[in-house]
């Protein structure tokens, strides 16, 4: 309607209008000056629009036609897209964001798996500790303190195996481990002060080390003494257990020996002091083997008398004295053993006890013995 | 030859686009023949006389119609329905340049960014029609505004506007006599002095 009234203004004068185009442009104007101010308002708007226009340059053209002869597959990609963004062909290879993602991921990629392989020792330790609860308990599943880690592994050196065939060769080589790993902390945790120059532990055994003693008398030999010379070649403290298992354990003279001196011996003389023991062994044994052939003598004196001499014997038995004056060339002849037996020292010592006052007694006893046999 | 050659002067739009989106490149030329001129000046007028913006905008806007030649529906009129996609476009730039002005290096509030000072070169330019209307034009609201530029400018009539606006016709019928009459009484001064 308004396209009607807009041409019917610019197209005829007011005078002009009929009833029905004056009622259309008199929403627009009210009389006849309006008519002629709005046509020469419309008209000088055309004018201007007509003045103020452009015309489009060909290369507008030439881009839009070359757009249209494209083919659909490189139209696909608006300009906003993604691989237009990541592969920009007006910028170097350097320059495209696909190349510097690509970098930085490479980069953090390898930073973390970097990061990922380096382990510090003490964690190792823990894993290994893990395993060997894990081994051993075998009821444990969870992880390790390292108090408890240290703890399991003492006792395992300190129990000994029973048999090489209850462990495992895998076991047994986690044992090792276990074992040197356990006796390096004790060698730190030692007093060395005790042991003295000249490889002798010199300092005061406690309580526990008694018992330890007391209770390693009815273990092995040898199982003891290899430990022991395990123990002995790192410390002095293990020596200072392991060394009264090295004595022989009946001997009680010795462990009483060795616990009132404390010589015990130490890290360098351990060969010269097992040949000590040895020798000291070997002493005392031939010491208990005179005891028993002096007992043995003394029995065979005592029946030979008995038979031969029954004054004698009875004087020899109540007055518990031996007779100087008795006939030793008799006793010599009838038992060889007694001339093997008999000795310079012990001669001696029984000449240290012969004199006595027997004779009284002698004489009164002979008398009996007489006086019985008439 | 007539026969076997294809007059586009006497297909509608509708009927050229339909030939386009079949595949006929043909046809899409037409098409740009008829409203390139009208595309490029409309944006010209929108985006602040920019010559350079308003042929980049022309560009994407014809793209937008070679890629995508089934986004628009045959049952609709094709030159409301390009004018509503350019207008769209125009106000998407608006907003752009108002998130540009806000965040950015512009004049801040209660300081001019020109000179309002009228220089005697300019003096004798406000005698000028055509300049006068444009700053008529830009006092008065926006709506009243694209009314009026589409009904004149771009020659739409009443229902080509609503349907581009996508707004009722009485209601352009009305922005337009509002319009029209305020610029009429105000450059009528012009007309008493050129008489």
């Amino acid at each position: 309607m308004i396209k009607e009234a807009e041409n019917i203004i610019l197209t005829k004068q007011y005078y002009e209008l009929s009833a029905d185009e004056l009622a259309t442009v008199s929403e627009l104007v009210a009389n006849a000056e309006e008519f002629e101010d709005m046509k020469w308002f419309l008209a000088s708007t055309q004018q201007a629009l007509v003045s103020e226009k452009i015309e489009a340059s060909p290369d507008l053209k030439k881009k839009v036609m070359a757009h249209l002869n494209q083919p659909a597959e490189k139209r696909r990609f608006w300009l906003n897209g993604v691989i237009p963004f990541l592969l920009p062909e007006d910028k170097k290879f350097y320059q495209k964001p696909a190349f510097q993602m690509s970098i930085a991921a490479v980069l953090i990629i390898g930073f973390i798996m970097i990061n990922n392989n380096s382990f510090k020792d003490s964690t190792v330790a823990l894993n290994d500790g893990k395993m060997i609860e894990d081994k051993v308990g075998g009821e444990k599943s969870g992880e390790m303190i390292p108090e408890e880690a240290e703890e399991v592994s003492s006792t395992l050196v300190l129990e000994e195996p029973e048999s090489a065939e209850d462990l495992g060769g895998a076991e047994l080589a986690n044992t090792r481990v276990v074992e040197d790993a356990v006796v390096y902390e004790i060698v730190e945790e030692e007093e060395i002060d005790e042991i003295g120059h000249d490889g002798y532990y010199s300092g005061p055994l406690s309580d526990d080390d008694l018992k330890k003693i007391e209770q390693s008398k009815d273990k092995d030999l040898n199982n003891l003494s290899t430990n022991g010379n395990n123990f002995g070649n790192n410390t002095g403290k293990v020596e200072k257990t392991v060394a009264p298992a090295i004595v022989d354990m009946d001997d009680e003279t010795v462990v009483t020996t060795n616990n009132n001196t404390q010589n015990v011996p130490g890290q360098s003389g351990g060969a010269k002091d097992q040949s000590d023991f040895k020798g000291k062994k070997k002493a005392d044994k031939k010491e208990g083997k005179d005891r028993r052939l002096k007992k043995t003598n003394t029995d065979a004196y005592s029946s030979n008398s008995e038979v031969a001499n029954k004054p004698d014997v009875e004087q020899n038995i109540a007055g518990g004295y031996y007779d100087k004056n008795r006939d030793d060339s008799k006793l010599k002849s009838e038992s060889d053993d007694a001339d093997v037996i008999l000795e310079d020292d012990k001669e001696k010592e029984y000449k240290e006890i012969r004199p006595f006052s027997a004779h009284v007694n002698e004489t009164k006893e002979l008398k009996k013995l007489f006086t019985v046999y008439k | 030859m007539r026969l076997l050659k294809k007059d586009y002067s006497k297909y509608t739009d509708e009927d050229l686009m339909r030939s386009f989106t079949e595949g006929d490149k043909v046809a899409f030329e037409h098409i740009y023949a008829r409203y390139e001129s009208f595309m490029v000046n409309f944006f010209y007028r929108k985006l602040w006389s920019d010559r350079i913006k308003a042929e980049d905008f022309a560009h994407d806007l014809f793209t937008k119609i070679i890629d995508k030649p089934e986004s628009f529906d045959l049952s609709r009129n094709f030159k409301t329905w390009l004018f509503s996609v350019a207008n769209n476009m125009c106000k998407n730039e608006y907003k752009k340049q108002e998130v540009r002005k806000n965040t950015g290096y512009d004049v801040p509030e209660g300081v001019e960014a020109t000179d309002n000072t009228i220089m005697p070169d300019k003096a004798v330019d406000q005698n000028n029609f055509s300049e006068q209307l444009k700053i008529e034009l830009n006092k008065l609201n926006e709506k009243h505004r694209e009314v009026f530029e589409l009904r004149h400018f771009e020659g739409l009539s009443l229902n080509e506007i609503a349907e581009t606006l996508e707004i009722n016709a009485g209601t352009v019928k009305s922005r337009l006599h509002h319009a029209t009459k305020t610029l009429a009484e105000k450059l009528t001064v012009f007309r008493k002095t050129m008489i």
